[in-house]
């Protein structure tokens, strides 16, 4: 079973350790900030910033067992920060065959599959509430309690998210018998 | 009407889809994380105390620089030429001029000049660049002809160079022992002053030149302060010490003119607010400096530290104000030397890079392109630009034509407003001027034709607006920095009335503007419910909105004064999807419970309503054959085509492959059988991306065409689509009488991973001929 920061404070009998702690947010946190921002390297970027979030407001966690929440929501909003950001900026014409390097397992995974290149048509909040929802195993509540948000508006991100998934599969069916 | 965007042909059903998505995501590998995190979590947790940087904390984790907090100083110095005397009585400290910069020998130019690092355009004829191997070049010919004018020491780009006019000119360099030097030329670089900080003071902050006389910089024995003010008369030949800067303030300053400047406290990485001084008296005492009400020193998330004011006209400053926890940055405005702060204009963009000069003219760019303001920042006019290649970094022009701009290590300059750049730069000959851009936009997410004159476009990942009221000849960009809601687009009722679905931190709301979409106004709505949709407007005053409330229970809710208030109308169907209301009260809704708890059976049954939304009844339709159809039969969301009209299609359970389509103007009483539009016969395919007024009607088949008919679906004609695109795909068509209408067209090849890129197209003919437009650029 995975550990999580609360068996680190039983153990130790300590405070909350920061470094100990947030080194056991790390397995899930890359995954999801990976598949969220599609890029290795910025996933990367996105959890050095959040854990000096994290680091920044550990006095204000007060409740260990809350780590995980209170951490995955410090992540989630600077990917979706990252990724407004990026697309403000100019984007260069696509090139798929080093979108598909193998050096970057996110974007790999995310570019070989019809799947995964229709999650490119979602708004950033959907996208977040997709990856939760099906990287990270979290049903609609346990999103709602991560993002801050009523679970009415995830439920909505949700099912605009399938539809707009489902349209995306459609286009690209139909593109590439062009 | 407006159209909701729905794909044509046939689709997999949620569920599968569901499953499906399932299923790719247990596909795809989980990594470990890379030891380099791990470093960094080590590196964090080993910090005793929270560092005293102003703009942040920088991890080095394999050479990644992870956190950086955004600087708001853009690169102007000189504002206005505020030429007043300095009035300090304290004693004056001669400094040392020297009349040859001393220090190591700079090594022989090797020819390799290397791509520019800085730039300034100091005037129409001259500027300098500094070069990213450290050589300073100047141009007294609009970057025609280049001069080394190397201040004896190779400089770095980081080092803050800075010119009031063509002569007179300053930059901060190191020297030995932990001290620095400023070096300062008043012949255009042709000799350099070593001038050292006045003891008992070592080094110098960075200094701040109103003119080619007046300037400020902070002093200090060492680069860990505490600083202390100075100001100079006299170009910085000499120094007037003044007091100390507050307690624990950086050495960066900012000064609006003689009398008023600021400087900024940061405040601790774990937590401690920051804090902004102001003087009135030229440095001599500094107090609290007034901020934007409650945005500033009262909240816990703020970032550590605000950034400075940056001067932009005379009595004139903006401030932003990045948040750790909120995700966007805001921005402030004073036009009264700071006694008070306005929210906006904003700096233009993310990245701030912008130029102030003229006052009444700025110039930054977004989204790749350059676009000027000249009402202060609130609205602005994108210039379609051509022969920059690469992320522009910096941009200065000295009118309303002359410009450069830094991109990419290499300068650029344009001679007609931005239109047009060049490449210009020590060590080789000005470049060919570029042939003027094609005037395309080819990133248009979503579009609203309001009427024949004023529509609006959005970019794919932009919150801002594009505004046309003369049939899309040119735009006006409202800029903003709310994250839309699902909903998508404003949805407006005319010109000036709309509403909006936006993405809050904890919730969705709803916002509604009464000018156009310049200003927002946060909804009134009932406590605990949050929008699930955007509003189906009916006129100015009138609008309809599906609320969700935690217990996953949907209303309906109206307004009558024009999105103000929102009263909950009644309860909807368990399980609508989709609501259609018309404005003599009927409205319709698809969309059902689940069948006998299997999700694969859900079947999407039709309702009407006849009282505003108050009570709903499932309504029936009979088959083409004038049978009912069979329990589990699915029927789309009813596209309004008039007053008491819609057009509704059925995919029977019997044929579950096929849609019916009917046509009923008489609020349903009865029906009649229409045929299927090219290409809309399958099942799941839905004429939602279609135009519908009246008996006209257009649609959307596969490829680069629009189908219509005038006849309510008795025949069809495909048009042939003159003007679009070979290869292109038109997603959705919008008209506002018979002859006036845009399509989005994709065009191309499929987009990025993150964006869906679309180009608008508009048509005077009905759809027989298509024009490109241009959102946001001038044309």
């Amino acid at each position: 079973m995975e550990a999580t920061a609360l068996d680190v404070t039983r153990a130790g009998s300590q405070p909350l350790d920061f470094g100990r702690a947030i080194r056991l947010e790390l397995t899930p946190a890359y995954p999801l900030a990976g598949y969220i921002l599609g890029d290795a390297a910025e996933a990367e970027d996105a959890i050095q910033e959040a854990m000096v979030l994290a680091w920044r407001r550990w006095d204000q966690l007060r409740e260990p067992e809350r780590l995980r929440a209170w951490f995955t929501r410090i992540l989630v909003n600077v990917c979706r920060e990252r990724l407004r950001s990026r697309r403000r900026k100019p984007v260069a014409p696509l090139d798929m065959d080093r979108l598909r390097s193998a050096d970057d397992p996110f974007r790999e995974a995310l570019t070989r599959d019809a799947m995964g290149r229709a999650m490119g048509c979602l708004s950033l909040d959907q996208r977040i509430v997709v990856v939760l929802r099906y990287w990270a195993d979290l049903s609609l509540s346990e999103i709602a309690e991560r993002l801050g948000v009523p679970l009415g508006t995830v439920k909505s991100r949700h099912h605009y998210a399938l539809r707009a998934l489902r349209a995306q599969l459609r286009k690209d069916s139909w593109e590439e018998k062009l | 009407m407006s159209g909701t965007f729905e794909p044509r042909g046939t689709q997999p059903d949620l569920d599968t889809l569901e499953r499906e998505l399932s299923a790719f995501a247990a596909r795809t590998p989980r990594p470990d994380p890379p030891a380099s995190l791990e470093e960094a979590a080590a590196e964090l947790a080993g910090r005793p105390c929270p560092a005293q940087s102003i703009w942040g904390l920088a991890l080095k984790s394999g050479g990644r620089r992870s956190f950086r907090a955004l600087r708001a100083a853009a690169g102007l110095a000189a504002v206005a030429a505020l030429v007043v005397g300095l009035g300090w009585g304290l004693s004056q400290r001669q400094a040392s001029p020297i009349a040859s910069p001393s220090g190591s020998p700079l090594p022989a130019p090797t020819g390799a000049l290397g791509g520019v690092a800085s730039m300034q355009l100091i005037d129409s004829t001259h500027g300098w660049v500094l070069t990213e191997n450290g050589r300073l070049h100047l141009t007294a010919d609009a970057g025609k002809s280049w001069q080394p004018r190397d201040p004896g020491v190779l400089l770095t780009a980081s080092e803050h160079l800075q010119f009031a006019d063509a002569q007179h000119g300053w930059v901060v360099v190191a020297a030995d022992q932990g001290s620095n030097r400023l070096l300062r030329t008043a012949d255009g670089g042709g000799t350099w002053q070593s001038i050292t900080a006045p003891a008992p003071y070592k080094v110098f902050g960075r200094p701040v030149f109103l003119d080619a006389s007046a300037g400020f910089a902070a002093l200090a024995s060492s680069q860990s302060g505490p600083w202390s003010l100075a100001r100079t008369g006299d170009g910085g030949r000499t120094w007037n010490l003044g007091g100390p800067l507050p307690e624990g303030a950086s050495d960066e300053l900012a000064f609006l003119d003689t009398t008023t400047g600021w400087s900024g406290v940061p405040g601790g990485i774990a937590g401690e607010l920051s804090h902004l001084y102001v003087t009135r008296d030229g440095g001599t005492t500094w107090v609290p400096a007034p901020l934007p009400a409650g945005k500033i020193g009262v909240s816990e998330t703020l970032a550590p530290a605000p950034s400075l004011p940056v001067p932009v006209g005379p009595s004139t400053a903006l401030l932003e104000v990045d948040y750790l926890d909120n995700q966007k940055p805001e921005a402030f405005i004073t036009t009264d030397s700071g006694r008070t702060w306005q929210e906006g204009p904003s700096l233009y963009g993310a990245s701030r890079v912008a130029s102030f000069t003229p006052s009444d003219r700025w110039t930054g760019t977004q989204n790749g392109t350059i676009a000027w303001s000249a009402d202060q920042g609130r609205t602005w006019t994108e210039v379609a630009s051509a022969g920059i290649t690469g992320q522009i970094e910096h941009i200065q022009f000295v009118d309303a034509k002359l410009g450069w701009a830094l991109a990419g290590s290499q300068l650029y300059a344009t001679a007609d407003g931005g239109r047009t750049w060049r490449t210009i730069g020590p060590g080789h000959a000005p470049g060919p001027l570029p042939t003027a851009p094609p005037l395309v936009a080819p990133e248009v997410e979503t579009f609203h034709l309001i009427d024949a004159q004023h529509g609006i476009a959005s970019r794919t990942g932009s919150p801002d607006l594009y505004i046309t009221t003369d049939g899309g000849a040119t735009w006006t960009v409202l800029r903003d920095s709310v994250i839309l809601g699902s909903a998508g687009l404003p949805a407006f009722a005319d010109p000036e009335h709309a509403y909006r679905v936006v993405s809050g931190t904890n919730a969705d709301t709803i916002e509604y503007t009464t000018d156009g979409g310049r200003t927002w106004h946060p909804a009134e709505l009932p406590q605990d419910y949050v929008p699930v949709i955007a509003p189906w407007v009916l006129d100015q005053r009138r609008a309809y909105l599906e609320l969700a409330k935690s217990d996953e229970s949907l209303v309906l809710a109206r307004t009558s004064d024009g999105g103000q208030s929102w009263q909950i109308a009644g309860t909807l169907p368990s399980g609508v999807i989709g609501v259609a209301m018309l404005e003599d009260g009927t409205g319709w809704a698809n969309g059902g419970p689940v069948a006998g708890g299997n999700p694969d059976r859900r079947s999407e049954k039709l309702y009407v309503t006849r009282d505003s939304g108050r009570s709903w009844q499932q309504a029936s339709v009979r088959s083409p054959a004038g049978t009912p159809y069979p329990a589990a039969s699915t029927y789309q969301l009813p596209l309004v085509t008039g007053p008491h009209s819609v057009v509704l299609g059925v995919s029977s359970a019997n044929t579950p492959n096929t849609t019916d389509y009917f046509v009923t103007f008489d609020d349903g009483q009865t029906w009649t059988h229409i045929q299927a539009p090219p290409g809309y016969s399958n099942a799941g395919s839905y004429m939602g991306a279609g135009s519908f007024i009246g008996s006209d009607v257009w649609v959307v088949p596969e490829g680069n065409a629009v189908a219509w008919t005038h006849d309510a679906g008795k025949t069809w004609t495909t048009l042939p689509g003159n003007g679009l695109p070979d290869k292109s795909s038109v997603r959705s068509v919008e008209f506002t009488d018979g002859q006036h209408g845009w399509a989005l067209v994709d065009v191309g090849q499929p987009g990025d991973a993150f964006q869906a890129p679309g180009q608008l197209y508009a048509t005077d003919d009905g759809g027989r001929t298509w024009r490109l437009l241009t959102p946001g650029l001038a044309a």
